[in-house]
């Protein structure tokens, strides 16, 4: 098989949903002697790309993109074995991402999270129902350049308020970001709370979280 | 009203009867233990304060309906024991089944030893006692919601695609245990269930996946509950409009509907169920202005009041932000509506 042979088939694997598969075609892809990074980025990450396509376009929905993304990162996690150390820590930004606190819905925050890792970005997920307390302490610990925030409730979005409140009371609130997301969460909302964005869905974070990145 | 009370009212629209009343049923519960500075631990632990702040913050706002219940901890009771993902005690239950195995290690479930059911129950007999025209509902997750809680959320997605028989056996399995405890709910007197489906609408799941996993267990669920007599009322919380012919075959009295056209609905399902809904809670009755407010809600109720099979509510829970007046300005828009509707 030619490199764009192999290349295709690795994108096929995570669109396809063959997280067993994958693995397999890792191997003989590095047996090939071909590059492990343009296997992991022109390979997976492309395929990976092209499945959020087709949940933006509603042809996938979460339990699909879910599947998808355990294929893509079975096959990372087989790449990784042929990375040298330093290639392995490679990323564009890190954001701290969370579900506020009161607030246990977290497929939300796992397709952002998705999304962010494979566009480049060292995403350091502390959970749901997090306290902001326990958000502003993963910021300064982890000297993130932005916090991502989720809430499904309109009961619990107003934690946001609070988790920005507290990174103004720190200090840090110039140094880092802050974009929210959920399905009661808008763009009035943001506004009134003082975050820096807001977006609607797990491939709008990305675009937000390039924009916003790029300005400071 | 004529001479019928608002329970009645609210009974003659789930069966499609009509009536010259509007009621205004707001999902407030977190909405009205702030008013009454309560968290929701407090409430949850105290029936009394739990009806306290419910009927207060009705009564004092003038909408309808008490939610006396939410009836979703089972999964507390039958798997708090077993580990969760995280390899720690879940305590809820949630994220403990992840195998067909994990489902013969849960425990009994005993309705009358469910503290989180024995609270609605207790709720209730108080708010029959102090309120005893205002229609009482309990919120109550269904087999296939509690399923996916069970799982959680992402194993429970992922099983949908992998091993959707995982899921499916979950469902059927909590099916008598849910059902039992909704037996003690419409033996107590309840008016009707309130049955929320978040994570199943076009916001998360295809309508094959629906299809697949969910819909034969709510058939059987749902129609458990019409045949014990109760009365059902289904939140299609989310994007529905793509399988609203599913859920039309659910035994639901009404479908309180969000993230779509109530008129669209009341057009093509009105004759057949009762419409709730469907005031954005968040950009309308949390950050509207009063004018605006009564502009949306006075026009769902022109939209689908007309053959009074309709209750003015939110799209979902409103939140605890939610200004006095725009709560205000739902109910007079109601009552405006009604004087044009039905020539009051």
């Amino acid at each position: 098989m030619t490199k764009e042979e192999f290349l295709k088939k690795l994108s096929d694997c995570v669109v396809d949903m063959e997280e067993d598969s994958v693995v397999n075609i890792v191997k003989e892809y590095i047996q090939a002697g071909y590059d492990p990074q343009e296997g992991m980025l022109d390979g997976l990450v492309d395929g990976m790309k092209r499945a959020s396509v087709l949940f933006d376009e509603e042809e996938y929905y979460i339990p699909e993109l879910l599947v998808c993304a355990d294929a893509m990162n079975n096959g990372i996690e087989e790449f990784r074995k042929y990375l040298p150390e330093a290639k392995k820590d490679d990323n564009q930004g890190r954001i701290v991402l969370a579900v506020v606190q009161g607030d246990t819905h977290d497929i939300g925050k796992d397709l952002v999270k998705i999304m962010l890792e494979t566009y480049g970005y060292r995403v350091v997920d502390v959970g749901r129902d997090v306290s902001s307390e326990k958000i502003v302490a993963a910021v300064i610990e982890e000297n993130a350049d932005m916090i991502a925030l989720s809430a499904l409730m309109t009961t619990t979005m107003q934690e946001m308020k609070k988790v920005i409140e507290l990174a103004e009371k720190k200090g840090i609130r110039k140094q880092v970001k802050i974009i929210i997301g959920g399905a009661p969460v808008s763009q009035n909302f943001s506004n009134s709370i003082g975050a820096d964005g807001y977006s609607s869905s797990a491939i709008g974070a990305v675009r937000l979280v390039e924009t916003l990145l790029k300005t400071t | 009203m004529g001479q019928l009370n608002k329970r009645e009212i609210t009974k003659n629209i789930l069966e499609h009867k009509g009536t010259d009343y509007i009621p205004v049923m707001l999902n407030a519960v977190t909405f009205s233990a702030a008013q009454y500075g309560y968290s929701m631990m407090d409430i949850f632990a105290s029936s009394e304060k739990w009806a306290e702040c419910v009927m207060g913050t009705r009564e004092k706002l003038g909408f309808d309906g008490l939610c006396c219940g939410n009836y979703v901890l089972v999964p507390a009771m039958i798997a708090g024991h077993m580990e969760n993902s995280g390899g720690v005690a879940s305590g809820n239950g949630e994220d403990t089944i992840h195998c067909l195995e994990d489902i013969e290690k849960l425990k009994p479930y005993d309705p009358d030893q469910c503290m989180n059911l024995q609270g609605g129950l207790k709720t209730l007999e108080i708010m029959r006692r102090e309120q005893p025209d205002e229609p009482a509902y309990v919120i109550i997750l269904n087999p296939a919601s509690i399923a996916l809680n069970m799982m959680g959320g992402k194993n429970a997605f992922k099983s949908m695609i992998t091993n959707p028989n995982l899921f499916i056996t979950l469902a059927n399995t909590m099916e008598d245990m849910v059902f039992s405890g909704a037996q003690k709910l419409i033996d107590a007197g309840v008016d009707y269930l309130w049955s929320p489906m978040p994570n199943f609408s076009g916001y998360c799941i295809s309508r094959k996946s629906y299809e697949k996993c969910c819909w034969e267990s709510n058939k059987r669920f749902n129609k458990r509950i019409h045949d014990a007599g109760a009365k059902l009322v289904i939140h299609t919380c989310g994007k529905y409009d793509d399988r609203l012919d599913l859920v039309e075959q659910e035994y639901g009295d009404g479908w309180h509907i969000s993230d779509t056209v109530t008129a669209n609905i009341a057009e093509k399902y009105g004759d057949k169920v009762a419409i709730m809904g469907n005031i954005p809670c968040s950009s309308v009755l949390m950050e509207g202005t009063p004018e605006e407010v009564y502009r949306i809600a006075y026009q769902d109720c022109l939209d689908a009041g007309k053959n009074g099979g309709f209750i003015l509510s939110g799209d979902c829970d409103m939140s605890p932000l939610t200004p006095l007046e725009n709560i205000r300005q739902v109910v007079q828009a109601a009552r405006a509506a009604e004087k044009v509707l039905y020539k009051k």
